[in-house]
């Protein structure tokens, strides 16, 4: 009898030991990031006895396991790409917003009407050298603005491309995480055993996957992973399809292509941060560069068509596009060169010009026309913020969902100690009776 | 029941101090810098009303100081008149004295056609005299040469004077919002009510011969002149009120677009400042909500 009741004590303090080895395990990766929290399960032994049926012999650990949210994982990745693109877009259109510069005294717009004011100041004094100087000094300043602005919005479209090229060396280091784990995880589990932390790895490269791409994930029944992308497939189970990047020259540009290898046609990323990316670099940006192309070759025709008129007409601006718009060098290194007409015709016709409708712009001043433009940059930004705020307050929510049921509380795991300490004392305790128990009838012996 | 890991409430604790310290440090800039939109996104249709009240406020600058500077030269062309409308009075003082019989001596002739002959190089300067400008009063949109060309004898007297080609064409000018014809030329102040050189010239050679017939004449003449020369002056002063409305109408628009300007893109001080304090309130109560929070778990009481 004696025999069985250590048994039991003995059973019970494996059992809790392991309870114990799992609380201090939870603790210890209570801030791990990708951690999903285990529970030991323990479950009463018995044997069937003849005489008195079935007769409990213990405790043992039944199993352990991973609290993993499985019904959770395709919101909050769906949540990850969405958030992902929306704080891409956002970066940015804040960038850009920052080289805008507007609304201030400094940026495009002011010099636009310090350079329409100078021809008013000349207009009254068509023979002022002095005015003729600031005419062409405000034009230097307004091209200097809209070439520097160009320039800004030029370079992130470049910076687009090298982080697109970079997101793409991240996903593909990501897929091959995944192949590589989906291997390791079949090796491991053919045995039985679940590969928790193998699992959490997984788990976690497919988190940030999702930032990249909004992929469609899913996992068979043999614990293999399968990554689906617009009706392709990037992983399945240990076959891996990698991103490729080609450069292409796209209007003098060099711009890098994405294809999945052994393919021809493009890949159109929806969602994440190469979705993002690639409506930036596609749409989005060089939608500003050609709103911006338009405005500066509709300032450089209509001020030319004015300024060449008449005796001494020349063109006042050289280039065609917002890259390239300066004031002509004759007139920069002489001033004088300034053709107000005949009288101040001309001049007039310049001041007239402020508050003309541009075919060129849509029927709209040139004034109005860049307003627009720096509300519809500001309008896509905002879109942006509103939209990272309300994907985040999502994510947020999904996440905490998420955590509620993979993340490890320390006071719950302490709670837990406790139980299985007191548990542990009990059962050593037990096997102190029983040792006392056998010697007291060898005393008797 | 909800479980809260420790990894989720040290999530939320930072979200909540980052989000109030960045609602308090925004505050703070609004306060600082006195403007509440630094980029489009702070608020587009702040920024859309922004943009159209600084670019109207510019361009109303712009025309005010073409208007302010047209303003300046038309006062110094009437200054210029004034002076003349003086000189061609003691001219005609003069033809009276000279038309006397009893001052009728060759000194006395000689005497007064030398004054009239002063009167006459005054008059030239006047016609010549530089503006605020580069160009002269009187010279139109010709800034050079000199309005009038001046011819003179072996004894350096003024013995023709004639206008330089194109500076009876009117001028355009900008005034306010609109171009506006300048209602004077030199033409127009000088010879359109009768040539003023010619009558001093022929009063003073008149003078000097003793030709009173024709010192009469010359008398007469002045007396079209000078009338005249007060009708351009009237309209000269009435173009003068004209802009003198014009500046001021313009830089009381001006301070309507500024407003327009203000209202959407300064800080609305006495709401920021409640903006701030319970920022700085939000802010304080996250950071000691984050310190009480931190120092209660279970090992603490275990």
């Amino acid at each position: 009898m004696s025999n069985v009741t250590m048994n039991i004590a003995t059973r019970a303090l494996l059992a809790h030991q392991a309870s114990i080895d799992v609380i201090g395990n939870n603790i210890a990766n209570a801030n791990t990031p990708g951690y999903v929290r285990r529970v030991a399960h323990l479950a009463s032994t018995f044997v069937d006895d003849v005489r008195y049926g079935s007769r409990g012999t213990g405790v043992e650990l039944h199993h352990i396991e991973r609290k993993r949210a499985s019904f959770l994982l395709g919101r909050y990745r769906a949540e990850t790409s969405a958030t992902a693109e929306f704080d891409t877009r956002q970066t940015y259109l804040s960038r850009v917003e920052t080289a805008l510069g507007e609304p201030s005294d400094t940026g495009v717009s002011s010099g636009l009407d310090a350079f329409f004011s100078s021809w008013s100041a000349l207009a009254n004094e068509p023979g002022e050298i002095g005015h003729k100087q600031e005419v062409v000094s405000a034009a230097g300043h307004l091209s200097a603005a809209i070439r520097r602005l160009h320039e800004e919005v030029k370079s992130q479209i470049e910076n687009t491309d090298a982080e697109l090229v970079h997101e793409v060396d991240e996903t593909n280091r990501l897929l091959a995480e995944v192949q590589e784990l989906n291997i390791r995880i079949r090796e491991f589990e053919v045995g039985g055993q679940e590969a928790m932390g193998l699992r959490d790895r997984r788990d976690m490269a497919l988190d940030q996957l999702s930032e990249k791409i909004a992929a469609q994930i899913t996992e068979d029944e043999e614990g293999f992973v399968r990554i689906h992308f617009g009706g392709r497939t990037l992983v399945d189970g240990t076959i891996r399809r990698e991103l490729v990047t080609q450069p292409q020259v796209v209007n003098g540009e060099v711009m890098n292509r994405v294809y999945l290898e052994g393919d021809s046609e493009e890949l159109d990323f929806e969602g994440g941060r190469l979705g993002a990316l690639q409506d930036l670099r596609g749409t989005t940006l060089p939608g500003y560069l050609e709103r911006l192309d338009a405005f500066a070759a509709s300032l450089i025709t209509e001020v030319n068509a004015i300024h060449e008129t008449g005796l001494g007409g020349q063109p006042f601006f050289t280039g065609t596009d917002a890259a390239t718009i300066d004031v002509s060098p004759n007139l920069v290194d002489d001033a004088s060169v300034v053709n107000t007409g005949d009288g101040n015709e001309l001049a007039l016709q310049m001041v007239a010009l402020q508050d003309a409708s541009v075919a060129g712009l849509g029927d709209q001043t040139f004034s109005e026309h860049f307003q627009s433009t720096v509300v519809r940059i500001g309008g896509d930004a905002t879109a942006a913020k509103f939209g990272l705020e309300a994907r985040r307050a999502s994510l947020d929510q999904v996440q905490t969902q998420r955590e509620q049921i993979e993340a490890v509380s320390l006071d719950e795991e302490m709670a837990n100690m406790i139980a299985a300490e007191h548990a542990y004392q009990a059962a050593a305790r037990l096997l102190t009776v029983s040792s006392e128990m056998l010697e007291t009838l060898i005393s008797i012996g | 029941m909800t479980r809260v890991p420790n990894i989720t409430q040290h999530r939320h604790l930072m979200e909540t101090v980052q989000r109030n310290e960045a609602n308090l440090t925004r505050a703070q800039l609004d306060m600082a810098t006195g403007i509440r939109i630094r980029r489009p996104s702070d608020d587009v249709r702040g920024t859309a009303q922004a943009l159209r009240g600084q670019a109207g406020r510019r361009r109303l600058e712009g025309l005010r100081a073409a208007t302010e500077q047209i303003g300046h030269a038309a006062k110094a062309t009437e200054a210029g008149m004034n002076e003349l409308q003086d000189l061609l009075l003691q001219a005609r003082l003069v033809a009276t004295e000279a038309g006397d019989a009893s001052s009728d001596t060759p000194e006395g002739r000689t005497a007064l056609a030398e004054q009239v002959n002063q009167l006459l190089e005054e008059v030239v300067e006047v016609a010549n005299r530089r503006g605020v400008g580069p160009g002269y009063l009187f010279g139109g949109n010709v800034a050079s040469p000199a309005p009038y060309f001046i011819t003179r004898d072996a004894q350096g007297d003024v013995t023709d004077v004639v206008a330089t080609a194109g500076i009876e064409d009117p001028v355009t000018r900008i005034v306010g919002e609109e171009a506006t014809t300048f209602p004077i030329t030199g033409p127009g102040v000088f010879t359109q009510g009768g040539d003023v050189f010619d009558t001093l010239i022929d009063l003073r050679d008149a003078i000097l011969a003793g030709d009173h017939p024709e010192i009469l004449v010359a008398q007469t003449e002045l007396d079209g002149e000078e009338t005249h020369l007060a009708s351009q002056l009237g309209r000269l002063g009435g173009f003068i009120q004209r802009v003198d409305r014009a500046v001021d109408n313009l830089a009381e628009r001006e301070i309507r677009y500024e407003d327009i300007r203000s209202e959407a893109m300064d800080t609305d001080i006495p709401a920021t400042v409640l903006q701030m304090t319970n920022a700085e309130t939000f802010y304080q109560a996250a950071l000691q909500m984050t310190a009480r929070v931190s120092d209660l778990n279970l090992m603490s009481f275990l």
